[in-house]
């Protein structure tokens, strides 16, 4: 695994762990979690709930406050180390130089503001354009995201707004600063899935046309598989596979992997792994080796990592876990 | 249009309550066990002359005020000279050329304004303090605020004006800046209504408690809204916790604020008339009062037509409140 960030990316995340600590315990939540977001690309974190996408993206960012939250590692963004900076530091890049698009559209959008309002909002606050250029301005987003009489919408509340006019109404929230990278956090999971198609073909629409990087977090592989350019698959806060779509559609490897290809979280379950146990029951101590393994499997002698699969540059599976399947868990 | 409606709608209904309460008042006077006269009596002393006289004035008044009427004959009479804003002459002045309509112009913007200045008093102070306290959550500013806002709630305010009083008058006096401290201030007009310094300390008695109450009712209420996903959103636009606060959680923190003040508003116009008394402002309250204790009946009346009146608009008020806050909230 590479232990320095990678300045040629826009957002480099090198071994990265975050743990929330209470009185009944510490949680792992993020465990050693190394990724790469480059110019211009979509980005996949696939995952159940409970595995830590959004957490390493949303931790970064300042996103999340919890008196008892740890974080170390790197997370190098144009340069500069987003965990080494203050909050107002970072408040500055939030919105500015990364947007965010968050899951549930409806509650995600703020019920006693006007639309246009809420679109320009940014941009005034960070100062690109006055106050008095923000609703031609919103104008302009809304129609940008494909919303039909923008002149007229502008001024309606979110709930005048359907499924999927909100969620594009959020994208233009997103990318109203003109940010480099767009984080989107199950940006369809609660749309329907003709919507669906509609608001992931906007999204990698305004990747090329605005030339903006985006994370796609997920839990779905086959939307994953339709955007994203590369993919880590994430389970119980650590990376057990990444490579490019075309390399982990062809040959997945990890066994976690081929479980989410068949949809098989049932089968998952009935070995006794509840989805999101980790996160949900709060007890997650961090055990060696590779999450995936049981936990009355034998124990293992090292923390989990990355190695190259063979003869395919960028694809890299666990290899904790691959020699305990290997040994007959599979 | 639907506005309209709806307006239509509820000072229709507000219409019918208050005459609900009106014909309630007028039959509850009636087997009330003693009267204007027996009240007289009680308090002056009659000797066997007097009795005699008191006697012949019942019978008088009960010509003068159509006592025998029906009930709803008197109430509906009533009701047709309210319409027109006319209260009728009082048992103590009767006779048309004293009505009681204009001791309530009088009154009344007295006791609104130190009413309304109180509620003015606890939003101004009480929503910073609170959106502060929500910001500082669980530091010793945020634990200072809470209890001494507690305080604030229980110290009644008759008790607060009395401490009011003595504080500006005895003690600030006494040291360097009371030698210019105006005594003014302490609004002592013998007569009517003196200048705007006199509202200052009734309307800081009367707004005490209700400033506890929006601090607190505002920093839960802001607390609950910063768990809202829109608040995250708000987050990751860049803006501090401030803004985001005072621009995103403020509005929809506003409602349960509202809810409580309604009934708050009320409560001060009611209760206004222990402050009334220490600050010897000529307000609706010791009008009313006096107009009970004397079972002056069309004082009562008028008294009680004109509380369920501001209550019920306050309720009107607050219902408008709420769609202005909040716009998925419609007027029907």
């Amino acid at each position: 695994m590479e232990r320095t960030a990678d300045p040629s990316a826009l957002l480099s995340v090198r071994n990265l762990s975050v743990s929330f600590s209470d009185a009944t315990g510490t949680l792992h939540a993020v465990d050693n979690v190394s990724f790469d977001v480059r110019d211009g690309e979509v980005f996949g974190i696939v995952g159940e709930s409970g595995s830590g996408k959004t957490v390493s993206l949303m931790s970064i960012m300042g996103m999340i406050e919890s008196s008892g939250m740890k974080i170390s590692g790197e997370a190098l963004f144009r340069g500069r180390d987003l965990l080494r900076l203050s909050p107002a530091e970072l408040s500055k890049i939030r919105g500015r130089e990364i947007g965010f698009v968050f899951q549930n559209p409806l509650s995600s959008l703020n019920p006693v503001m006007k639309i246009g309002a809420q679109i320009a909002e940014a941009p005034v606050f960070h100062g690109l354009i006055g106050r008095r250029q923000a609703k031609e301005f919103a104008i302009h987003m809304l129609e940008l995201v494909g919303i039909e009489n923008p002149e007229k919408r502008v001024n309606d509340y979110p709930h005048q707004f359907s499924g999927g006019m909100r969620q594009r109404a959020m994208i233009a929230i997103a990318i109203s600063c003109n940010p480099k990278l767009l984080i989107c956090d199950e940006p369809t999971t609660a749309l329907d899935v003709t919507v669906e198609q509609k608001i992931l073909e906007l999204l990698l629409g305004l990747r090329d046309s605005r030339k903006i990087s985006i994370a796609l977090i997920t839990h779905d592989l086959t939307v994953a598989m339709n955007c994203a350019d590369r993919i880590s698959v994430m389970y119980g806060g650590a990376v057990m596979e990444r490579g490019s779509a075309a390399q982990i559609l062809r040959n997945p490897l990890h066994p976690y992997t081929r479980e989410l290809f068949a949809a098989d979280l049932e089968n998952s379950r009935r070995r006794g792994r509840e989805e999101g146990e980790a996160l949900v029951s709060g007890s997650f101590l961090r055990r060696e080796g590779c999450p995936f393994v049981p936990a009355d499997a034998p124990p293992f002698v090292s923390r989990s990592f990355l190695v190259p699969a063979d003869g395919e540059p960028g694809h890299e599976v666990n290899r904790l876990h691959l020699d305990s399947f290997a040994g007959g868990f599979a | 249009m639907r506005v309209l409606k709806f307006l239509l709608k509820r000072l229709g209904s507000i219409v019918v309550s208050i005459a609900c309460v009106v014909a309630i008042t007028f039959a509850m006077m009636r087997v009330v066990p003693s009267d204007y006269f027996t009240q007289l009596e009680l308090r002056y002393g009659a000797n066997t002359a007097g009795k005699q006289m008191l006697d012949l004035q019942r019978q008088e008044y009960r010509e003068i005020f159509h006592l025998d009427d029906p009930l709803w004959k008197q109430v509906g009479r009533y009701f047709v000279r309210v319409m027109k804003w006319d209260f009728g002459p009082s048992y103590k002045e009767p006779g048309e050329a004293h009505k009681i309509t204009e001791l309530v112009n009088a009154k009344l913007p007295v006791t609104l304004t130190v009413a309304c200045a109180g509620m003015g008093i606890a939003l101004v102070f009480g929503i910073p303090l609170g959106i502060f306290a929500a910001l500082r959550r669980n530091s010793w500013i945020d634990y200072t605020l809470t209890s001494v806002s507690m305080v604030g709630q229980v110290v009644p305010p008759y008790v607060l004006a009395v401490l009011l009083t003595l504080f500006f008058a005895v003690f600030v006096r006494n040291f360097q800046i009371g030698d210019s401290f105006p005594l003014e201030w302490l609004a002592l007009p013998s007569e009517g209504w003196g200048s705007w310094k006199n509202v200052v300390m009734p309307a800081l008695a009367l707004g005490a408690a209700p400033t506890a109450a929006v601090a607190r009712y505002i920093r839960s209420s802001v607390l609950e809204t910063l768990e809202q996903d829109f608040v995250r959103t708000a987050v990751s636009k860049g803006l501090g916790r401030l803004q985001v606060i005072v621009r995103h959680a403020l509005r929809p923190s506003l409602i349960p604020v509202v809810t409580v003040m309604g009934p708050q508003l009320s409560y001060m116009i009611v209760g206004s008339v222990l402050v009334e008394d220490i600050f010897r402002l000529q307000g609706l309250g010791s009008l009313f009062v006096n107009a009970v204790n004397e079972r002056d009946v069309p004082l009562v009346i008028t008294s009680t037509f004109i509380l369920a009146a501001t209550v019920m608009l306050i309720n009107l008020a607050v219902d408008i409140l709420y769609s202005v806050i909040d716009p998925r909230i419609e007027l029907k």
